[in-house]
């Protein structure tokens, strides 16, 4: 009889063994996907397991790395420039970008879920949700044309009211907060259909029965449909907190992260690592830390914001 | 849910039909790949040049109004493959611009690929980092070849006025282009501003500018335009080409301390090695530079500490003068501003500014422009009996007549003997008594040049002390050398 400590060895043995079958069985199946499988390794897993290798090196991407252990690690995290300019910055960015991305989407979705009028209501889902087309860099020219110190048109109307005009994002003191103006009012055409399509997924029967029992607009809006949708403001929230940790594209086409690192973030000093500097191994371990930093919030994220009323379909 | 349970004559379908697609997608031709050597009896060559402003102009490509079809490079090719029938001269389409921001990463890609054009484009400067790196074959043995293509020619380097070659050498002392055309920087100004303002004659020294831009400014103009960031004419103005001008005169006699090799021309390498014997900069004539900087900051456009389109303030009629180089008198014709221009030449700094001023004119003047050529350096193993085909395409195009007609087309200056170029380049062919050896810190690195940005964004605007100053560039400056002796260890002085 065997003992009690050969048991749970006996009955992994015995998984492995059913798994085998099972593949044996259905071998076909998995060569198909061995395809998917090998380019996803080739450009997906070898890239980062390269990275996080050549984080450990001093790499210019073309001769043969030098082996440096934690150095690039400890530039980074003494460095004055990421540490006391970069990472502010970015948390700034970050938790505008996450209350932005949370509030004004969310209240046009609402504002277009309560038009009664069915082509009132396409309208302006299509109002909102027209600028999608337009190319990001093109966005970022003409904000930056509105922004001009000298020629701007916010400069013109301040002038006209009688204000004395602004640098914008030519001024250390104002450069960040006018990147985070940019795009007001700051109703995302993506966001909007994504919480427009939580609202819509209420069964009617909840709506009605809260109008029945005397829920005003307020009420219902903030007792009903906020915590439903609270799934959509998840999701929306992990999107823009990636995309606030890995977004350089206003540094790297207008601010070049000044006047005077004003502006700068992480994933822009990690860009200039590599593409200016040719630091490879620096870049690695830069993006070594914002993979973490994101992995981490993630987890944050998924925990923090939960609600007591999931609506379950089904 | 169950999985449906696949034949075997299902499966065998599938995958061959699969197998089948893999194949025709494999055996598809590729646009932009040389061709293979050809049978032994007569070798084919295909060249795939990127002649960057140079490219013709594709025979269904849409002109935009006032724009020429460029076509001489085509004819230069014609008339070279006529002679050589089995040689086949392709031009390719660069897919971005020609700043360096786009440049380099394009370049990483490439050469990491080994799928370059054979010949291709780039500023010489641009690659200063870059140059151990095996991206660009080394031309300094043929450029002691003699040319074929120009009657009484014993050796190549005799064709090229001596700054297309002292400007363009890498920090051993190696050429690397091939540059048949150059720049020169001097100041675009509005000769109509110029007369509302009272302004009567050109000025000529730092004094004579300094009246000029308070005249200007009273009158309502941004007297100076210039920005410190951004890419284009503002981002090259303070303190690059500010520097390259200003500072230059103020190092007159120390240039000759640090061009060790005596090419006139102060690389990377020679920077990093007297910054660690401790003689460069001479922070004195820095700070000098930084004063004058300080003089100029109240006649410059608001918000200069950023990005500003400083061409467009210009053609608005709303900045007097700016730095641009010759290559706006090709985009002046093609649209025309709105009131008569001219150039200036860089204020000279006098004695009664700085004691030891030679009262000399510098110019930035050198092979910066659109013909500056480059082979790839992996065909030396891919496919090295094209090399000598490369270079004897390249003696053909440097040819006196085929360089003016590339110049002509392109509007930029010759930097081979004997060719000519638009009467609008007349200003630029005007003397001077020396190019400008060392720009700014941008020589030692690209990264030096944004620490400069950064500590002239701090300075400008602010109050700082000159002790303040030259703590805070002292500390940029060693900072991007330190970056600069860990990607060149062997530049190290130990």
């Amino acid at each position: 009889m065997p003992s009690s400590a050969a048991l749970p060895q006996a009955k992994s043995q015995t998984a492995f063994l059913e798994i085998l079958r099972r593949v044996r069985k259905r071998w076909y199946c998995y060569v198909m996907m061995s395809g998917t499988f090998v380019l996803l390794v080739a450009f997906a897993y070898y890239p980062a397991a390269s990275a996080i290798y050549h984080s450990f090196t001093n790499w210019d991407g073309f001769r043969h790395p030098e082996w440096v252990g934690l150095k690039n690690y400890r530039s980074i995290l003494t460095s004055d420039t990421i540490m006391h300019s970069a990472v502010p910055n970015m948390v700034l960015l970050g938790l505008w970008q996450i209350l932005r991305a949370a509030i004004f989407p969310f209240l046009g979705a609402a504002m277009v879920y309560r038009i009664r009028n069915e082509k009132l209501a396409y309208f302006f889902r299509l109002l909102y949700v027209l600028p999608i087309v337009v190319p990001g860099t093109v966005f970022i020219q003409v904000w930056r044309q509105l922004y001009d110190p000298n020629v701007g048109l916010f400069n013109e109307l301040l002038k006209f009211v009688g204000m004395k005009p602004l640098l914008f994002l030519n001024d250390p003191k104002t450069a960040l907060f006018s990147l985070m103006f940019i795009g007001f009012p700051w109703i995302d055409g993506v966001g909007l259909l994504v919480y427009l399509a939580g609202l819509l997924a209420i069964p009617r029967e909840v709506i009605e029965a809260a109008i029945v029992d005397g829920a005003g607009d307020l009420r219902r809006l903030v007792r009903i449909e906020l915590p439903l949708v609270v799934p959509q403001i998840r999701l929306i929230v992990i999107l823009n907190v990636i995309n606030a940790l890995q977004s350089f594209g206003w540094q790297l086409l207008v601010t070049q992260g000044g006047p005077i690192e004003a502006t700068t973030v992480p994933a822009w000093e990690m860009y200039r690592a590599a593409m200016v500097e040719s630091r490879f191994g620096a870049a690695s371990a830069m993006g070594m830390l914002l993979f973490v930093s994101v992995f981490l919030l993630t987890l944050i994220n998924n925990a923090a914001i939960r609600s007591n009323i999931e609506y379950q379909g089904g | 849910m169950s999985a449906k349970r696949v034949s075997r004559r299902e499966f065998l379908s599938l995958a061959g039909a699969m197998g089948g697609a893999a194949l025709l997608s494999a055996c598809a031709p590729q646009a932009t790949e040389p061709t293979t050597a050809p049978p032994p009896e007569e070798k084919e060559y295909h060249i795939l040049q990127w002649a960057q402003a140079a490219t013709p102009t594709p025979e269904d490509a849409q002109l935009a109004e006032g724009e020429a079809r460029q076509v001489a490079y085509q004819n230069i090719a014609d008339e070279y493959m006529a002679l050589h029938p089995n040689v086949t001269i392709e031009f390719y389409t660069f897919p971005g611009g020609s700043s360096s921001e786009d440049l380099v990463p394009w370049l990483e890609a490439r050469m990491a690929a080994q799928d370059a054009p054979d010949i291709w484009w780039a500023n010489t400067d641009i690659l200063m980092p870059h140059f151990n790196k095996g991206w660009m074959l080394d031309l300094t043995e043929y450029m002691d070849m003699a040319n074929p293509y120009v009657d009484g020619n014993k050796s190549w380097k005799d064709q090229f006025i001596e700054v297309a070659l002292i400007s363009q050498l890498s920090p051993e002392g190696k050429v690397f282009g091939v540059d048949l055309d150059g720049v020169g920087i001097m100041i675009a100004y509005n000769k109509e501003a110029f007369d509302k303002a009272g302004v009567t004659t050109k000025p000529r020294t730092w004094g004579e500018f300094q009246d000029a831009w308070q005249k200007l400014k009273d009158a309502g103009y941004i007297a100076y335009g210039a920005s410190i960031l951004g890419g284009g004419i503002g981002g090259y103005n303070i303190p690059h080409w500010f520097s390259g001008h200003a500072y230059n005169q103020l190092v007159w006699d120390k240039v000759g301390d640090w061009d060790d090799d005596g090419n006139q021309k102060i690389t990377s390498l020679e920077i990093a090695s007297h910054a660690q014997k401790g003689d460069f900069p001479d922070w004195d004539a820095y700070l000098k530079f930084a004063h004058l900087l300080k003089e100029l900051e109240p006649f410059l456009p608001p918000g200069y500490a950023g990005n500003l389109d400083i061409e467009q303030l210009f053609r608005q009629g709303k900045v007097a003068m700016f730095m641009n180089g010759n290559w706006a008198t090709g985009a002046y014709a093609a649209d025309p501003l709105p009131f008569e221009y001219d150039w200036l030449a860089f204020p000279v700094i006098t004695k009664d500014i700085w004691p030891d001023a030679p009262e000399k004119v510098v110019r930035i003047q050198g092979a910066w422009g659109v013909l500056q050529y480059h082979v790839s350096g992996f065909l030396a193993e891919k496919e090295p009996d094209k090399v000598p085909v490369c270079m004897d395409w390249l003696m053909f195009s440097s040819a006196p007549e085929n360089v003016s007609a590339l110049c002509s087309e392109t509007g930029t200056l010759p930097l081979v003997h004997d060719a000519t170029t638009t009467p609008e380049m007349e200003p630029f062919l005007q003397p001077y008594d020396r190019a400008a050896p060392y720009e700014s810190w941008w020589t030692l690195s690209e990264g030096g040049s944004q620490a400069e940005a950064k500590l002239f964004q701090t300075y400008l605007p602010g109050t700082m002390s000159d002790g303040e100053f030259l703590d805070l560039a002292k500390k940029l400056f060693d900072e991007e050398l330190d970056k600069v002796l860990e990607q060149n260890p062997d530049w190290k002085i130990s």
